[in-house]
């Protein structure tokens, strides 16, 4: 009997057929873009950045008797750590590209890595370069319907909408991380025992109507006054521009917005977007701008970036 | 085929009720089979609790109806999108005394240690944590634990074990959770219009 190890059974042949197409289809995709494929390291120092602000507490793996080395959990930060050892240009764009494995704990209390396969991109420039955002969240739009995933739906969310409400919410830091938790399961209820607990405010009051009215962009735009006094219309409204662009130019995908979307509140800055297919169970795609990552390495960079997890 | 994960218990037959309520077929539970047919070309698949959420987040059921105690215990990738109303209790701390009246750090009992951590702990009490999966009740009666921290309906079995509620720490109902893929497909009606969660709708498409 073989003793199977817990990290992954791996990719038979024709999963293993699948995923090379199409990271090969992706990323010559990218490269004909101006991304060009970089080859991260599996094992990462700790330390360099913040664990809790970048989406690695609690999912990374250290291995027996390293515990100064983990395994990555996602290629962003490997990335970063490979642009920051290089003296990036403070005044250009990187446009890099990859592929390969990541390992991970689906959550913090679960001991059982998972391994999964992944082919992204990252645009590294500085932070007020607003063209980025455009620029990835249409080849992640070309990518799925380069992987024939026509029936996708591409949801976009802007932390600027609810983040800033959720900073200023009058609450202990413990009360904010369960609301930002209530919000991510779309948990009305929980929302209101929130309130009851710790009280309700205009903050609480408006993330609550968001919910409420889910990402129907008139409903959203019926509450543009109150949007606008808590000085976060802008973000709603920069998204519904960028999904009006993304729909025109990409008329097979189904474009959703989504002013909720506090999914990793501590690692995105800006724009987040993924996207779904009726035949998989998990987003097949996930993405978004981190203006954080690169300042913690001493930078004065933005990025944004995305990941399919492949084989689809 | 579309699937909804049932728990089985005591939210077995009001989640039925449920069911038959917004137009679905009650299936007949005389088979050992854990799949029933719903009609609508749904199907129900049968858990325990703390199963149906993991059924639900790795798409091996659409959506599925869960008591809130195993939410807040397990935190599952999921979205909770109603109240149902239903499968009403509590979660509380019991114990045969009151706290107060025990010395030393506390040992409690209970099926949710990161629950009764957590809420415990804002109250400012913390103890050692033993972790079971049944007959909670009986951990003071035999020494194992100072106190418990169970659900509560009646309060009969923690009498007939010689406990008080000394806390009410939770309330506790049904909730209707969905698949993070199939909240983007499945029709709109599984959450519009009932209980907190009226009026709540999917993420509104850009286009037409």
């Amino acid at each position: 009997m073989i003793a199977m190890g817990p990290l992954s059974t791996g990719l038979w042949v024709d999963r293993a057929a699948l995923l090379r197409r199409q990271e090969t289809l992706l990323l010559e995709r990218w490269e004909s873009r101006g991304y060009r494929e970089v080859a991260p390291p599996l094992l990462l120092p700790r330390g360099p950045v913040p664990e809790e602000d970048h989406g690695l507490k609690g999912r990374t793996f250290t291995l027996r008797g390293e515990e100064g080395l983990h395994l990555r959990a996602d290629f962003t930060v490997a990335v970063a750590l490979m642009v920051a050892s290089r003296r990036p240009p403070a005044d250009g764009v990187l446009r890099l590209s990859y592929a390969g494995p990541v390992a991970r704990r689906p959550s913090p209390d679960l001991e059982e890595p998972w391994e999964l396969h992944q082919a992204g991109l990252e645009r590294v420039a500085p932070p007020a370069d607003p063209s980025g955002d455009g620029e990835v969240l249409f080849l992640a739009a070309d990518g799925l319907l380069a992987l024939g995933l026509r029936d996708a739906v591409l949801e976009l969310g802007h932390w600027g909408v609810a983040g800033p409400l959720l900073a200023r919410l009058p609450w202990p830091e413990e009360g904010r991380a369960l609301l930002a938790a209530a919000l991510n399961r779309k948990s009305l209820s929980n929302v209101e025992a929130l309130e009851g607990r710790y009280g309700s405010s205009e903050e609480s009051r408006l993330l609550k109507e968001l919910l409420h009215v889910g990402g129907r962009p008139e409903a959203v735009d019926a509450l543009a006054s109150r949007l606008g006094r808590a000085g976060v219309l802008p973000a709603w409204e920069s998204l519904r521009r960028l999904g009006e662009e993304l729909s025109r130019e990409f008329p097979p995908l189904a474009v959703r917005l989504d002013p909720l979307d506090v999914r990793r509140w501590s690692t995105y800055t800006g724009l987040t977007f993924k996207a779904f297919t009726p035949r998989h169970p998990q987003a097949v795609l996930a993405g978004g701008r981190y203006d954080g990552l690169y300042p913690d390495l001493g930078h004065p960079l933005g990025a944004v970036g995305f990941a399919f997890r492949l084989p689809l | 085929m579309p699937r909804i994960a049932l728990s089985k218990g005591r939210l077995l037959e009001p989640s039925l009720r449920w069911l038959e309520g917004r137009g679905f077929t009650r299936p007949s539970l005389e088979s050992r089979s854990l799949t029933l047919p719903l009609g609508e070309g749904w199907e129900a698949v049968l858990l325990k609790g703390p199963d149906v959420p993991v059924f639900v987040q790795n798409g091996a059921a659409d959506l599925g109806v869960v008591g809130s105690d195993i939410l807040e215990e397990d935190q599952p990738d999921v979205y909770d999108l109603k109240a149902l109303g239903f499968g009403r209790c509590r979660l509380s701390l019991a114990g045969p005394v009151p706290l107060e009246d025990l010395e030393g750090p506390l040992r409690i009992a209970t099926k949710y240690p990161r629950t009764a951590a957590r809420l415990l702990g804002s109250r400012g009490l913390w103890g050692r944590w033993i972790r079971l999966s049944s007959s909670v009740e009986v951990a003071p009666l035999l020494g194992l634990s100072d106190a418990i921290v169970d659900l509560v309906d009646t309060g009969r079995t923690l009498r007939e074990n010689g406990l008080k509620e000394l806390e009410v720490l939770l309330q506790v109902e049904a909730h209707l959770v969905v698949n993070r893929r199939s909240y983007r497909f499945l029709s709109r009606r599984w959450w519009e219009g009932e209980t907190s969660a009226e009026g709540m709708e999917g993420p509104g498409v850009a286009k037409s």
